[in-house]
């Protein structure tokens, strides 16, 4: 049986979510949703069902402070999986101030829920003209954006392009990897909100943008820095590439000791990675603790075999992980001579 | 070798409902099995089958089987939920008590329509239980458990919500999962929080009333001797055990949530003594365990849908349903261990007798099978 697909639907208190999630099930066509929102009852509207549950976030005590899951999301998803007739999706909206990560985690945790359904995207919806500000006084916003992997800049209509232009720097800059579009009273088409596959290895997409120069003194050809954001508290993004292969032996244990040691302060990781001697992409994505890999399809005939990594997450050290990663690379004994 | 079909389509009967079944239990006295089916019916099967299949011995060794006179009693359903039914407990006043996304408790007898006992709105009934000593009912909705005995009712807030309850055996309290625990709920009120950091998820009772077990979200099982509230870890799975079940003398504690069923020795628990596995090996994991009233076995089911009657540190077993149909979430002995109840998120629903004459010789697959034939 297909897994149903899931959307969290996040952003801050009047962004536009619930316009957004009612324009959703308007559109929905036959389609059959549930979708579950931040408050008690339920309630259908046009042949979907929409289910209340009270936020329940819970630490797992497995040593980790990151492990954390949603209890009210267990038992509801396990319910919704144990109806007859299947959903098409379930939708989940979160509070303003909810941090996505355990949404997400749960999904992952639960043996129930990832025999039956399958997290398919975040998506955040901001207002347009206030996200740049938020991002800068607002420590919850940070953490929403870098799980996104789509940002509506929703009531653009209401924006002036100097706004716009800031707010999808601001995005650009915290998560390189995020979707944008612009929408007016979340308007806009079913088929970009759903069936995003934005946790499936095999579709996932890592943007690294190419800004600025490589530092001097840096051997070149090796790896070539990206962006780092500045804009939001604390949390930045670390794009890095490399056109040397790594060495798999070197890289897996990195990653490992990364997510293990540097969990907490790690939002969101993704990477497409060479590997010296592997015909096919190695491909990875975290969230805290959470790491799904794997070796995905062969590198295409005339495919560039570029590296790509893109962090996100509280005070990370471009340098540092910039270096540790050249430790990581086949020929790395060599570059560090 | 594996001539012979399954034991539920030999010596069983099954239907496919079109709902899921959340849960089954046996109502002792009249011999009925109540499923709860994710489309908030229950459906009530009659297992008293008189002229249904059985077991006769053959000269010489062995038994035949001779095969069914007349159809099996069929299903009746009756609704109890708007959403799905999530909770089912069998009645100490005989019948069965169903617990809704509705928030409504309802009381389905052995005769009649059914009635409902409890209300609360805008909440979901995840749990409930009847305790058979005593008749008390319970059940959890939200951050609360509420009691009730002859008419009157009392209730306890909990640090959060319960997601399974159980009556000790000798029904002087009531234990309560939830996250950081679990809380003990006295007759005379009074309460003591068992407090384990984590998520627990499912609890079971030993026999003699001694121990409690809970099945965790952190792929763990965590025991606490009730006299003093000693802790017993039991971890290392590789999925959430969230089925369990004691062996008829307390001696073992099975559960899900590994490729095998997973035995715990509890005679005394000793946390340093690994776990004994039973059954064959597989690829697909165990979902649901039960264990015989009487005699050590237990039946285990697959998330591939197919069930296995084994015994603890035997690497062999006897299959009784095979795959298909969805994960097992329900399995159910009746009181005396003659017949078994099946149920599986694709909605498949029966029971198979299973007579004693199969029990008498070393329980293989291959010796069953070849003595049917």
């Amino acid at each position: 049986m297909t897994p149903i697909p899931v959307t969290v639907l996040t952003g801050f208190l009047g962004a536009g979510k619930t316009t957004l999630l009612n324009r959703l099930l308007r559109g929905a066509e036959g389609k059959r949703y549930a979708v579950i929102v931040n408050e008690y009852g339920e309630l259908g509207i046009d042949g979907s069902l929409v289910v209340g549950a009270e936020e329940e976030v819970y630490e797992l005590n497995n040593g980790c402070v990151c492990c954390k899951l949603r209890g009210d999301l267990i038992r509801v998803a396990s319910n919704l999986v144990k109806r007859p007739g299947r959903f098409d999706g379930i939708i989940i909206e979160t509070t303003g101030l909810a941090d996505p990560a355990p949404v997400v985690q749960t999904f992952y945790f639960d043996d129930l829920l990832r025999q039956h359904t399958r997290i398919d995207s975040v998506i955040c919806v901001a207002d347009a003209r206030h996200l740049a500000g938020q991002l800068r006084d607002a420590p919850e916003t940070g953490a929403q954006l870098a799980q996104a992997d789509l940002v509506l800049l929703n009531k653009a209509d209401l924006a002036d392009e100097g706004m716009l232009a800031e707010a999808g720097r601001a995005v650009q800059q915290l998560n390189p990897t995020a979707e944008l579009r612009r929408s007016v009273h979340g308007d806009i088409p079913l088929a970009q909100l759903l069936d995003r596959g934005a946790f499936d290895l095999s579709r996932m997409r890592v943007q690294v943008p190419r800004l600025g120069a490589a530092p001097a003194g840096t051997p070149p050809h090796v790896y070539r820095p990206a962006a780092t954001g500045q804009h939001s508290k604390g949390i930045n993004s670390v794009s890095l590439s490399f056109t040397q292969p790594l060495d798999r032996s070197r890289f897996m244990p990195w990653l490992q000791r990364l997510v293990t040691e540097r969990g907490a302060d790690l939002l969101r990781a993704k990477g497409i990675i060479a590997f010296e001697g592997e015909d096919r992409r190695f491909v990875f994505q975290a969230v805290h603790m959470t790491v799904d890999s794997g070796l995905d399809r062969a590198w295409a005939d005339g495919e560039s075999r570029e590296s790509r990594l893109v962090f996100i997450g509280h005070n990370l050290d471009a340098n540092e992980l910039r270096g540790e990663l050249a430790h990581c690379l086949a020929d790395a004994d060599a570059v560090m001579s | 070798m594996n001539a012979a079909p399954p034991l539920l389509n030999l010596l069983g009967v099954s239907w496919e409902l079109g709902a899921p079944v959340v849960a089954a239990v046996w109502d002792a006295e009249s011999g009925a099995i109540g499923f709860a089916l994710g489309d908030g019916h229950l459906a009530v099967v009659n297992a008293k089958w008189t002229g249904g299949p059985r077991v006769e011995p053959k000269p010489g060794g062995g038994v035949s089987v001779v095969e069914a006179q007349v159809p099996a009693p069929q299903p009746v359903r009756a609704a109890c939920h708007q959403g799905s039914c999530l909770s089912l407990s069998a009645d100490a006043g005989g019948g069965f008590l169903t617990g809704g996304d509705d928030g409504r408790v309802v009381h389905v007898p052995r005769v009649g329509a059914p009635a409902v006992l409890a209300h609360v709105p805008d909440t979901w009934v995840n749990a409930l239980a009847s305790c058979s000593r005593t008749g008390t009912r319970a059940f959890a909705s939200a951050k609360q458990v509420h009691r009730m005995a002859e008419g009157a009712s009392e209730s306890i807030d909990l640090p959060a919500p319960a997601t399974a309850i159980a009556f000790s055996p000798d029904g002087g309290c009531l234990a309560m999962a939830h996250s950081g625990g679990a809380t003990l709920w006295f007759n005379d009120g009074s309460s003591r929080l068992l407090a384990w950091s984590g998520y627990h998820r499912a609890l079971v009772w030993s026999p003699d009333g001694q121990y409690l077990a809970s099945g965790m979200q952190e792929n763990a099982l965590h025991g606490w001797r009730v006299s003093d509230g000693g802790d017993i870890e039991m971890g290392g799975y590789p999925g959430q055990p969230l089925s369990l079940s004691f062996a008829h003398d307390g001696r073992y504690l099975a559960s899900s949530g590994g490729t095998r069923p997973v035995c715990w020795g509890f005679d005394p628990p000793n946390g340093a003594e690994p776990p004994v596995e039973c059954g064959i090996a597989s690829k697909t994991p165990v979902t649901c365990v039960a264990c015989h009233p009487q005699q050590s076995l237990i039946a285990a089911g697959y998330h591939n849908g197919a069930v296995l009657l084994c015994q603890p540190g035997s690497d062999e077993g006897l299959f009784i349903k095979g795959s298909g149909g969805g994960a097992v979430n329900a399995l159910a002995w009746s009181g005396e261990g003659s017949r078994l109840a099946i149920g599986t998120q694709d909605g498949l629903l029966g029971w198979v007798t299973l007579p004693e004459e199969l029990f008498r010789s070393r329980l293989t697959d291959r010796s069953i099978k070849e003595s049917i034939q």
